[in-house]
């Protein structure tokens, strides 16, 4: 069997997927928090999907890693960037998709695909954690409830509260302020999912928007991000098939196939 | 690489410069391209390009400048006021921009040393009356540095030292005409630190290591990679080599740039008949150098450009040091111009020695994805 496994080692996580390319099939998954190295990281990872697949090394055809631990992966034979991955990722798991949305821990990335699931162009945030999912863990914890819990808030339609999004650390400041005059907690959330969701908007302008649009990376499961991202982008996100946070490994994952068809031929 | 060029792009105080200032050689500092060495050469001096090397912190020049100066001016505030230029007899500062600009007011503020010193005005635009007032503020400094350094200025002096920058010229001219072989047999980051090195040489010996390095590159290619692909690469002040290194450590090269230390900074000889301070003024004013000039910018657009497809590049890499407000606007220039013609193009920024290789490494392995992509 031709089985391909890659590897997304990122700031917050690692994802890994083994696939089972040609039957369009994800054999098993796995998402963890990231370890202190990337070493580390891939190591448990890899172990961990083999683990679930019931597999060994021995078993996988060929190993592509991505994220930023792929230099670090000593079961690899290829490391393709993120942003390849995340496009072919999400191209593979719905053919229609031609932009990306990729909202990872420390940074974001809008991504356009051509016909084949490859780079187009793209553009990454700046160094600033305004608009990533490193800011909301530190929202979360000010305003004192989970990330998840953030995300699945009922929000009311508007809020007149203002948040800054030029920069990570404004921003917090304006959610402390926010929190010490009593406002309630869901207007404020409302206010920073426009604030990291304005913040993407900008980046999408810059790239353009072909449809149609998937959104990925972890962020992809805050609802009230999503929610605000497509109010101000006038879009809706196509579902993808496979769990967003995962398309990153399994772009490496075909990635792995392609190269592999390529070194037989 | 050159040993010599390593050991002075390493060290603010290289053996080469211990060695000038044991011979009792004055070494005077400049700040900007707009400043023609060749009055520094002239005047019996060593010209020094002011750069911020080895610097690790920008802490004790914070107190004076905002967080949105560019990291040049606020690394080379701290080395001064760390006294790292000391060894310089004078710096001629230039109204280049702001952020520049504010060096010299902070440096007189707080009394640092060398307490000698110009400031060197410089125009926005090339028109005839420009250049005109640029020639004569050219003349002032070349009779106050002569007051400083204590010589006597002759015409004939700098005559010479024009002559001698053309040989510097045409031979960079030669060794980037070697850039256009596939792959180069020099990468980006050496042909940076040569223009470094030699940006803080007397003009005969820094002709002397580039006739060597044209000698060595026309008989063997320096290069390890195969089929390299080819950037073009535009810049502000650019010192930062790690940051260079990464962006071509991606089977990339960076086969020509328009920054104001590289090829901007020596196209185009200066005319060596007539009056030399005209001679200057209208060669420095109306190169292809900085986006300062702001009335030849599609006269630059279309060199840039030019240049791109002479050099057979295959994408565009914009790389300014982060608040620099001429390249802010010039960047969207370059991106909008290579929409039109379809040209892959990356726009980055960076803070001087600041790290962040990992980001930028994913960047660029992503445009060369891209760029691979668009060959399919």
């Amino acid at each position: 069997m031709n089985y391909y496994l890659g590897c997304d080692v990122g700031s917050l996580t690692a994802k890994a997927v083994i696939l089972d390319v040609k039957n369009r099939k994800i054999i098993a998954s796995h998402l963890m928090n990231s370890l202190s190295s990337g070493k580390k990281s891939n190591e448990a990872i890899v172990d961990s999907v083999l683990k679930k697949a019931n597999m060994k090394i021995e078993d996988i055809k060929r190993i592509c890693s991505t994220g930023y631990g792929r230099f670090e992966n000593v079961y690899s034979s290829d490391e393709k960037s993120e942003i390849s991955c995340h496009g072919m990722g999400a191209f593979w798991s719905d053919s229609s998709v031609r932009t990306i949305i990729d909202i990872g821990g420390q940074d974001s990335k809008v991504i356009s695909i051509g016909e084949s699931g490859l780079i187009d162009k793209f553009r990454m945030n700046d160094k600033c954690a305004a608009g990533t999912g490193r800011i909301l863990e530190i929202f979360a914890k000010n305003i004192g409830i989970s990330v998840e819990e953030m995300g699945n808030i009922k929000l009311k339609k508007k809020s007149n509260l203002s948040i800054s999004n030029r920069c990570g650390i404004f921003m917090e400041m304006d959610v402390i302020k926010h929190l010490r005059a009593g406002k309630k907690t869901p207007d404020i959330i409302y206010s920073i999912a426009d604030a990291v969701a304005s913040r993407v908007v900008q980046l999408v302008n810059t790239v353009g928007i072909k449809s149609n649009v998937a959104i990925t990376g972890g962020v992809s499961k805050n609802n009230s991000i999503v929610k605000q991202l497509e109010n101000l982008l006038d879009i809706e996100f196509v579902t993808l098939p496979f769990d967003a946070q995962l398309m990153g490994a399994i772009g490496a994952a075909v990635y792995a196939e392609i190269e592999d068809s390529r070194t037989e031929n | 690489m050159n040993k010599q060029i390593e050991n002075i792009t390493q060290n603010l105080i290289s053996e080469y410069h211990e060695k000038q200032i044991n011979e009792n050689k004055k070494i005077v500092g400049y700040i900007c391209s707009f400043m023609p060495p060749e009055i520094i050469d002239s005047l019996g001096a060593v010209p020094f390009r002011i750069r911020a090397t080895g610097s690790k912190s920008t802490g004790k020049a914070e107190t004076y400048f905002s967080p949105t100066h560019c990291s040049f001016v606020r690394h080379t505030m701290n080395n001064a006021i760390l006294g790292k230029y000391e060894f310089m007899e004078s710096i001629i500062f230039a109204t280049t921009c702001d952020h520049a600009r504010r060096i010299y007011d902070n440096w007189k503020y707080i009394d640092l040393k060398p307490t000698k010193g110009y400031l060197l005005p410089i125009p926005h635009v090339s028109s005839k009356g420009d250049i005109e007032g640029y020639v004569q503020d050219l003349r002032n400094v070349a009779e106050e540095l002569s007051k400083q350094l204590n010589v006597k200025f002759s015409e004939d002096n700098l005559k010479n030292s024009i002559k001698k920058y053309n040989k510097q010229r045409k031979l960079l001219g030669e060794i980037n005409e070697l850039r256009k072989q596939q792959p180069p047999p020099i990468s980006g980051n050496e042909m940076m630190k040569i223009y470094q090195a030699i940006s803080s040489m007397l003009v005969d010996d820094a002709n002397e290591i580039l006739q060597g390095i044209l000698d060595e590159l026309k008989k063997e290619s320096n290069s390890e990679k195969k089929n390299p692909i080819r950037i073009i690469f535009g810049s502000s002040h650019y010192e930062d080599f790690d940051q260079l290194k990464t962006i071509e450590s991606e089977n990339m090269v960076v086969v020509q740039d328009g920054s104001c230390i590289g090829t901007g900074n020596f196209d185009r000889e200066v005319k060596e008949e007539g009056d030399p301070f005209e001679n200057l003024g209208d060669r420095y004013l109306t190169r292809y150098s900085c986006p300062k000039i702001v009335d030849r910018i599609n006269e630059r657009v279309s060199i840039f450009f030019d240049i791109y497809e002479k050099w057979g590049c295959d994408g565009i890499i914009i790389d300014p040091l982060q608040f620099c407000n001429y390249w802010a606007t010039e960047g969207f220039l370059y991106s909008q111009e290579a929409k039109k013609r379809n040209i892959p193009i990356l726009k980055l920024s960076h803070e001087l020695y600041s790290g962040g290789h990992g980001q930028l490494k994913t960047r660029v392995e992503a445009f060369r994805e891209q760029i691979l992509n668009s060959k399919q």
